[in-house]
């Protein structure tokens, strides 16, 4: 195991992380898939309320980190259920790590060849930013925290200017009338709604390099409320400018949002590239914070450096993500990962209770 | 096929549209031309906004019928006249609105026009134009039983424009008003008339009454979606229109005394 620095992670650089950790691949898809679930305008309401359960779970991971300071999940799991059962549980959390790694990769090179290098075969364009990735994760914990600290400032503004450019087509009527069907629809969207806050388990591991106490619980939940403010703007405004149906049929509804709009004199008239730079800096960072918790994850379970892990792990990214033949089924992977991730969930909720009970006798 | 911008202006045109592309004016490319002149027509009532390549998709995708502005050859010019009638269930250009019909409905739907109306006076005959500055409308559907009327509340707010009336009575408020009438019955005339060909002739909502419906009552929208073309053909429409004179220039006038 690389040794942990004495220099911790302040709280804001934890907000960082959390929040890049967050703001990843489901931001271009998100409206249609939570729109074709909920069938009317209210889709952003569910996103809404899905946030706060989860800043809800952020906090009850926060709190779970809180009980073994220094430790990670991969090291406190053993210490509350046991030698065995904890291995099983860190080995769960580390194939799901993995094939959320692969998914987010292959995210990364199916929009790049849609929309931005379509002669490049995708193993070039894998190949090259797994390099990248694995460039910054054998830095460790600070060099992430810090580059990641560079690109989320970038990414928010890019990200609220763009979409406020595209409020020419905004159309308020699109998003009336609000409930109109009730409440049902609004809960039906909250599942669909849960992928775009995946990510948040890492604080089951970032908890491991701060002093925990009240301020990392703060920095979890401003980490987890800004992505879902950026989420709820997403949503409103390319609902309010495509409509219900118009969301339905676009795989990702928030680039064509971004395409259907032309702005003259003002140095660009178009601005997908924009989004596309912005997101692209945010899969990386989602990139790289899974191929840290799991690379921490697999030299944990073995007691060994995590340099070996890191270079032997990128073979079977490789191939894992080129396995899907069709957008269709990169779509089914990610529905797969966000079952195993509500999962995880679960068990970091179930490790609370049972610590809770350990803890009073 | 996938990357095609979602931003492209859509024009149809009467005719050879090859032909449209080929005008030449002033060294212009062609298409710029065409941008440039349909960025111009704002002021006019008998021509609609841009419809977007993005607006089709979505007006196909939700099943709602739209116009399209089209375009035609007049010697070596481009014109924008009549608009085509996109039916968003089958998919399908059913038919070419005129100027006329266009300008009528344009009083549902293009709030942000200005435009001009020339009417006349009741009394005397006498011709009174009026530009408007200001459009507020309202469309509140109502259902009773299975019966479904709307409520169109317009407010126009403008300027008189040219005035023929004489002698000139401007100064007093009651001639102003008049001119207020007769502007608003004038317009009224022209939504009936262009709803009345809309609704017996094409059958098809182009004017977004379907979306007013939508809004309101969106439990019974489900089932009424399937045949709105029926059912919007069949509705009935109460007009509420005010018109607001603001200005009418630098001559006025009083009422002769012999006249009262």
């Amino acid at each position: 195991m690389l040794p942990r620095s004495k220099d911790q992670l302040t709280p804001t650089q934890v907000a960082v992380i959390v929040c890049s950790y967050l703001l990843g691949s489901g931001t271009l898809s998100l409206p249609r898939v939570v729109t074709s679930e909920v069938g009317t305008p209210d889709g952003w309401l569910s996103v809404l309320i899905a946030g706060f359960l989860f800043m809800w779970l952020g906090y009850i991971m926060a709190k779970l980190g809180a009980y073994f300071p220094g430790k990670t999940i991969y090291e406190f799991g053993e210490e509350i259920v046991g030698k065995w059962l904890g291995l099983l549980i860190s080995i769960f959390i580390i194939v799901y790590f993995l094939s959320e790694l692969a998914f987010e990769t292959r995210m990364l090179v199916e929009i790049t060849k849609t929309y931005l290098l379509e002669n490049t075969p995708r193993e070039v364009t894998l190949a090259l930013f797994l390099f990248i990735v694995v460039y910054i994760v054998v830095g460790g914990i600070h060099p992430i925290a810090r580059l990641f600290g560079i690109f989320l400032p970038i990414t928010i503004i890019v990200l609220v200017f763009i979409l406020l450019l595209g409020l020419k087509l905004f159309d308020i009527n699109q998003l009336r009338p609000f409930m109109g069907q009730g409440i049902i629809p609004v809960i039906k969207g909250i599942l669909p709604s849960t992928r775009v806050y995946l990510g948040i388990e890492g604080i089951l591991i970032i908890s491991a390099f701060t002093q925990n106490g009240k301020p990392f619980k703060k920095a979890v939940l401003a980490g987890i409320a800004l992505p879902m403010l950026l989420y709820v703007m997403v949503m409103i405004i390319v609902m309010g400018s495509l409509s219900v149906e118009g969301v339905s049929i676009r795989i990702f509804p928030t680039i064509d949002f971004i395409r259907s709009y032309e702005i003259e004199g003002l140095l660009f008239e178009r601005f997908e590239t924009l989004l596309l730079t912005i997101w692209i800096l945010q899969i990386f960072t989602v990139i790289v914070s899974v191929f840290y918790v799991l690379v921490t994850g697999l030299a944990c379970i073995f007691h060994k450096r995590e340099h070996a892990f890191i270079y032997g792990i990128l073979p079977v990214i490789y191939i894992l993500s080129l396995i899907p033949r069709n957008m269709n089924e990169v779509s089914l992977w990610g529905d797969w990962n966000n079952q195993y991730f509500l999962m995880l969930c679960g068990i970091s909720f179930i490790l609370l209770l049972i610590q809770k009970i350990r803890e009073k006798r | 096929m996938i990357i095609i911008r979602a931003s492209c202006v859509v024009l149809i045109a009467k005719g050879q549209a090859k032909d449209i592309f080929e005008i030449k004016v002033d060294n212009e490319i062609p298409v710029n031309h065409l941008l440039d002149v349909a960025n111009n027509q704002d002021k006019d009532r008998g021509t609609l906004s841009e419809v977007t390549l993005q607006k089709m998709l979505d007006h196909f995708a939700s099943e709602e019928s739209f116009l399209v502005q089209s375009v035609m050859l007049d010697g070596k010019k481009v014109k924008f006249e009549e608009a085509a009638i996109i039916d968003g269930k089958k998919k399908k250009l059913i038919g070419f609105l005129n100027d006329k019909e266009l300008e009528g409905l344009s009083w549902f739907f293009a709030k942000e026009k200005g435009g001009t109306v020339v009417s006349r006076d009741p009394k005397t005959n006498q011709m009174v134009v009026f530009s408007v500055k200001k459009l507020e409308r309202e469309i509140q559907p109502k259902m009773q039983g299975k019966r479904i009327s709307f409520d169109v509340k317009l407010k126009v707010i403008g300027q008189i424009e040219e005035d023929r009336r004489y002698p000139k009575q401007n100064f007093e408020l009651s001639s102003i008003q008049q001119a207020e009438k007769a502007v608003a019955a004038e317009i009224k005339k022209k939504m009936m008339t262009s709803l009345s060909t809309l609704q017996s002739k094409y059958k098809t909502d182009v004017i977004q009454f379907g979306t007013a419906m939508r809004i309101q009552y969106p439990r019974q929208w489900q089932q009424l979606k399937q045949r709105w073309e029926e059912e919007f053909s069949q509705a009935s429409v109460n007009y509420d229109i005010k018109v607001d004179i603001r200005n009418y220039g630098t001559i006025g006038g009083r009422k002769q005394k012999s006249d009262s």
